[in-house]
Formats: C-alpha cells, structure tokens, sequence
C-alpha cells in the first residue's frame, strides 16, 4: 500500500512537471491578449530638433475576412529618444509595440544631420530586435514613406523590404544592409557605413501619397489609384556615423561588386556603335593593400561573360556560338567595369565606403599607423579580366 | 559504485562540457579579449585538459573515490572537509550559470520579458533529477549526447554561412592582458577537472579509457574553439553584447526569412542539453552531501534542500547578475582555479590503494 502511493506520488508529480514545462515552452505563463497586441514591421524615423519621431507599422492581428484582407495600422510617437517615442506609441495605443517580427528600419532625409548610430542605438540596445531587419534612408519624412500605397498592394514596408532584396543585392543592383552589418562597418577601423537610398516614384494618380500618417489611423490595402514604385539602386553612405553622400546606380554597382556576393550583373556596353547588354557571371573581385613600396591599392576582378542582348547579331539569325563574345566587346565591358570602380573611388575619398582602412589594419596591422592616412589616396592597379562563358 | 560506463563519462565530458560553455561565454571572451577570444578559450581549456587527464589518468591507478583516496591519507575528518568544499564547489558552480539559464530563457524564448515564475519550473525537474545521483547523469547523457550533436551540428553550420572570418584579424591584434582578463573572469565555466574528479573510482577503468576521455573533452574543446572563431566572424564588433549567441548566430542563415525560425528546434534541444547540464552540478552536489552526511538524508531531501538554495538565492539576487558575474570573475575565480585544475593535479599525491588494500 505504502510503495503504491509512493509511485502514484511519483507519477503526478512527473506529470506535474511535465504540464508546467508544456506551460512554460508555450508560453501559456504570459498569454496574450489579440486586441492589446501589435506587430510590429517596419519603423520610420524622423528627427525634428532634439525630438525624433517614430512611425511604427504595425499588422493589426483580425480574424480572416476574405483573401487578400492584411490590414495594418500606422502610428507615430514622440520623444526625446527613440525608446521614449515608442513608449509614446504605447501611451497613444495602448498596446506596446513588439519589435520581434520588425524587419525594416527606416531612416528619414532628417537623420542625415544626425549620427545614425545614435538614432539606432535602442535596436542595438533592445534584445528582441532582430538584428537581420534591413535598414534604409529616404527623402522626405520617413513617416510619409511608410504611408504611401505600393503598387503590389502590400504594405509599403513589404514592397520596400522587395525593393531591397537579397535578388537585387546578387544582382549587383542594391547595396541592402541589415542592423547587424550597418554596425560591423561603422565599427571597424575604416568606421563607415552604407544602406540603400529609398525613392519612390508615383504613379496612376500623381502626387505623394501621405496616407495613414497620424497616430491610431488605419490603413487597408488595395489597387487605389496613385500607387508607389520603390527602388534601391543609390546608396547613402555614412562616415563616422554621419551622412556624407550617396552613390549613384553606377557606383553602387561597382560597390557591389567589390564588396562580393554577386551572382549575375548586367552591364551594358557600347562598341562601335552597338549596345551590347552582357550578364557577368562567376564574379570575384578582390581589393588588396600593398605595402613593400609604399601602400598601394590593388583591385582585382574577374568574371566571366555572356551576351544577354545586342542590337548586333541577334541570337536568331546566328549559330551555336551567339553566347561568346568577341574579344573588343569584353574589353569593352571591362574598360564599362573599370570606369565604374573608378567613379566609386573617386567618391569622398575619406569616407572609406570600401572599408580599405579596415583592411589595412586586418591584414598589415604592423602597417596601420604608417599608411592609415595615406592610402585612401593612393592610385589603385586594376586587374580586371572578363572572358566568354563558354 | 561502479554504474557509470566510459563511455557516459565521455558522452558527459564532451555534449554537457559543451553545452555549459555556450551562453555567456562567447560574449564575455569577446569583451575582454575581442578577436583574440579563442586564444583565451584555449588557455582554459590547455588547463582543463590537463586537469582532466590528470583525473583520467588517476582512475587508472585506484578503484577507489577521490574522498577515499583522500581518507586514506590525511584520514576522516579531512575527507569530510573535502566532501562539505566539493558540494558547496560545485553549489557556486550550478548558481551562476543557472541564473544565466533564466536570463536566456527570458530573452529567447519570450518576446518580451517574462515574470519570473516562468523560469521555476526548472527547479522541479533539478529537485527530482538530482535526487537520482550521478548513474542518472550518465544514463541521460547517452541520450542527450546524440540529439545534442545533432543540434549544434546544425546550429554550427547555419551560423558559418554568415561567417565572415576576416574578422578574426589580426591574429593577437588585442592586448595580452585581455587574453589573460578573458580566462579568469570565464573561468568558473570550465568545471570539468572537478567533475571528472567526482567520477574516479565511480567507473570500472579498462585499459586506454584515459585516452579515450581525455580525447573526448579534448574534440569538445576543439568544437567549441571553432564555434567561438564563427560566432566571433559572425558578430564582430557587436560580440561582446551578443549574450546566447546560440540562440542568434544561425538566425542569418537565409533559408530561416522564408522558414522562419526552425533554427529553434536546435536551440531547444541544445537549451535541454544545457539544462541537464546543470543539474549534473546538483547531482554532484547532492553526491558530496550525501556522503559528508555518511548517508544519513535522503538524496531526494538533499536535492530539494540544495534547488531550494538555489531558488532563494536567484529571487534574492534577481536583476543582479553584473554583480554576480563580477563577484565570480574577479573574486570567486580562484575557487574555480583550484578545484578544478589545482586539485585534480594534486590528487596524485594520494596514496593510490586499491579496494584490496593492492
């Protein structure tokens, strides 16, 4: 009797243990109210005077209404700091915003007069920010952008986050950063830094669009005319935290290519008289730093290349070798490669967009001191050879 | 006396050895010794190594416990002495990481920080489990061992996509100091020549089993030295606030933005791993009571009296872990030098009797 109870003492209190550890990985110990909760997917900031302005754009957690319902809703706070316009966003709503699933950070043309890593320090500070969500900088308001209509009829922060895709960034043509990068580079030794510069383009109805704006207001999705076309191609660039300038489509492509991970760039060049659109594949590129003689700069890429289209030798009148390209028009694309990379290290050369200081110091550290200061100056050797895919 | 198998012991000294040294330390070797985090990982685990041989070696010799041995040749009282130290060594072992168990459950599991009582659960299941004694260690070590290969497998692998090992130089680019400042403040992570002391004459020693223990800890070691050089090339810069770096590294492989989290399945299993891991250290503890006490109380009782500590002392210290963590790293890290490396060395000056008197 005794050694029955003992084991029916044993078995409940195994069960008990095992209903509090179901409890406790469920999450059923801090249960959620659907009604007092946001989730948060993108936040704008805006800077006004000492005061920065935060807009959150929050899905708004409904029953299921049909296909195609995502309602979201787009609220703005103020404080003295980032933190204390959230906190404000919690005052306004009464829920507070859960910054889990925020997956983009918006930074208004406002921020350029600030350090950036000063606005951003609550996403570094905040343990359930994600450190993968995309940052970006725009013109205008950042609160303005989050509340114009895409013209996929997502929420703008979904088109955004599309226009700055890991697709583009293999393409060479989006120079896309997450939190935790934007903070490696800003600090390294070169301490600087880059995201995507937002525009957008309207169309249909004309005009910018400011909907949704104000704290607590709704916005729904849909086809309404005077949609919004995103994109990415420049990059606004940071030195020391602070805004110094951005790159244009060219420079941010040959950014893109030293900096790696491209998969297929299209780059069009010209040759007697005719367009050639070449796709490089099997990119590789290399910046190394060169210190027997004086610090030296020398760039080093290769890819190989196939003809995408061409007003010359169209693929249908042309023979099994229509893909290989002659060697004038390689050199061609080559001398368009060499041009843009040039561009790209002419641009502020003491912003060290190329992270050439953080190099240096990595690899030749007996070196830094010495040519620290001198090699953003110094003229780079190219080595850019582009063959045929075959 | 003799329940424990090598290979439980080598399955413990590598998945729970392991498991131990993945929430705060990679971030805490990052603060003091930045790039340089695994040189210091190294130091420590040259010194546990040893430690470990020494033990290993040591089981060769004897069939007897440490506290036998340690009876037979500065006699009871010492032994008892012994047995108190042991068991509140290895209390100061199980409280910090415990209360880092709690900090990373509130981080990671939750997304906005949870009351405290989600965390007591976990002292039910350590106040039953370490009531069972040391043969229960080795037999969920055999089960663990495997799921927890498998996890940090995939964790290890997903976090190196995003690997960018340029970080990592220059080699010795920080301060030796650092290095230095980095292996004592982590130091009460490294625990295991203590706990391979616990296991000698707790296992029947076959020929070259030194070896096969020593290796095993030392293939841990070398893993985890890896995974230190990937979290370090992951993070950089922000290393040295990426606390639970486990739960984090892999979240930019790129598969997870269209998945979603499945990293998580690996960090559970992993965060059981690190549970049992712990308890172990109550088990132990229990054990030195146990046999201080000459058997007087009840494992079970022992085991709910020590979580009962443990629990008491993680209310009263809640919030309180900079302190902690400040009191063990610059205080208690001598503790930690001297019974887990100094006094697994020394116990070769034990006069190494066999049961038979051999």
């Amino acid at each position: 009797m005794k050694s029955g109870l003992k084991n029916a003492s044993t078995i409940i209190y195994v069960l008990v243990v095992i209903a509090m550890l179901f409890l406790f990985f469920t999450n059923d110990f801090g249960l959620v109210d659907i009604h007092k909760s946001s989730i948060v997917m993108a936040v704008g900031i805006d800077v006004d005077g000492d005061k920065y302005s935060v807009t959150a754009q929050a899905a708004v957690p409904t029953p299921s209404q049909g296909e195609g319902s995502t309602a979201y809703t787009q609220v703005t706070g103020e404080g003295a700091t980032v933190a204390e316009a959230l906190n404000d966003i919690n005052v306004q709503t009464g829920f507070y915003p859960k910054l889990v699933f925020c997956n983009l950070v918006i930074l208004g043309e406002s921020c350029k007069s600030e350090d950036i890593f000063t606005v951003l320090d609550y996403f570094y500070r905040n343990d359930y920010v994600p450190l993968t969500a995309l940052v970006g900088m725009c013109g205008g308001e950042a609160k303005e952008l989050l509340g114009q209509k895409p013209a996929g009829g997502d929420m703008s922060s979904t088109a955004i986050q599309r226009a700055m895709s890991g697709e583009l960034k293999k393409s060479a043509n989006v120079a896309a950063v997450n939190l935790k990068l934007l903070a490696e580079y800003g600090g390294s030794a070169s301490s600087s830094a880059y995201m995507p510069y937002i525009t957008s383009t309207q169309s249909g109805g004309g005009g910018t669009t400011a909907a949704s704006s104000q704290s607590g207001s709704q916005g729904q999705s849909g086809g309404e005319e005077g949609t919004t076309q995103f994109t990415c191609g420049t990059t606004a660039v940071f030195s020391q935290g602070r805004f110094v300038g951005i790159l244009d489509e060219d420079q941010t492509f040959a950014f893109n290519l030293l900096k790696g991970g491209v998969r297929l760039a299209v780059v069009n060049a010209e040759y007697e008289g005719v367009n050639y659109t070449v796709g490089l594949k099997n990119n590789k590129s290399s910046l190394k730093i060169n210190v027997k003689e004086g610090a030296a700069l020398k760039i080093k890429y290769r890819a190989r290349a196939n003809v995408q289209a061409s007003e010359n030798n169209p693929a249908l009148e042309s023979n099994a070798d229509t893909h290989l390209i002659k060697k004038e028009v390689l050199d061609a694309v080559g001398r368009e490669v060499e041009d843009r990379i040039n561009s790209l290290l002419q641009f502020n050369k003491s912003a060290d967009v190329l992270g050439i200081k953080q190099r240096l110091y990595a690899f030749n550290k007996k070196h830094y001191e010495g040519y620290k200061d001198d090699i953003l100056d110094a003229s780079p050797q190219f080595d850019i050879k582009i063959s045929s895919a075959g | 006396m003799t329940a424990l198998h090598t290979r439980q012991i080598c399955f413990i000294l590598t998945a729970y050895s392991m498991a131990g040294k993945l929430l705060m330390l990679p971030a805490q070797l990052a603060y003091f010794a930045g790039n340089d985090l695994w040189i210091s990982a190294l130091i420590s685990y040259a010194l546990q190594t040893i430690a470990v041989f020494a033990a290993s070696f040591l089981c060769s010799k004897t069939d007897k416990t440490v506290f036998a041995l340690i009876k037979d040749t500065f006699g009871g009282t010492v032994s008892k002495i012994f047995m108190w130290l042991f068991a509140i060594f290895f209390l100061l072992a199980a409280f910090l990481p415990v209360y880092e168990q709690k900090l990373f459950v509130h981080e990671i599991f939750y997304d906005t920080v949870p009351a405290l009582i989600v965390f007591i659960p976990f002292f039910f299941v350590a106040a039953y489990v370490g009531g069972k004694g040391i043969n229960n260690a080795g037999r969920t070590a055999d089960i663990m061992f495997f799921l927890f290969a498998a996890a940090f497998a995939v964790i290890f692998i997903m976090s190196a996509t995003e690997a960018n090992f340029s970080w990592l130089l220059p080699v010795s680019g920080g301060s030796v100091k650092g290095v230095l400042k980095g292996v004592v403040s982590t130091l009460y992570n490294f625990t295991d020549g203590a706990v391979m002391l616990m296991f000698v004459g707790r296992f029947r020693y076959k020929k070259g089993d030194c070896l096969k223990i020593t290796l095993s800890y030392a293939v841990g070691a070398i893993v985890i030295i890896l995974y230190l050089l990937v979290f370090y090339s992951v993070f950089s810069t922000l290393s040295p606030d990426e606390y639970f770096s486990i739960a984090k590294s892999a979240i930019f492989f790129p598969a997870l933005s269209v998945t979603g989290r499945v990293d998580l399945i690996g960090v559970y299993v992993i965060e059981v791993a690190m549970l049992l891991a712990l308890i172990m250290y109550i088990q132990l503890c229990v054990q030195c009571l146990n046999e201080a006490l000459s058997d007087k109380v009840k494992p079970m009782y022992l085991s709910f009296i020590i979580n009962g500590i443990l629990l008491i002392a993680l209310i009263a210290l809640n919030d309180k872990y900079k302190a902690l963590h400040g009191v063990y790293g610059g205080i208690l890290w001598y503790v930690f030098a001297i019974f887990a490396v100094l006094l697994p060395c020394l116990s070769w000056i034990l006069k190494r009797k066999r049961e038979g008197g051999e």
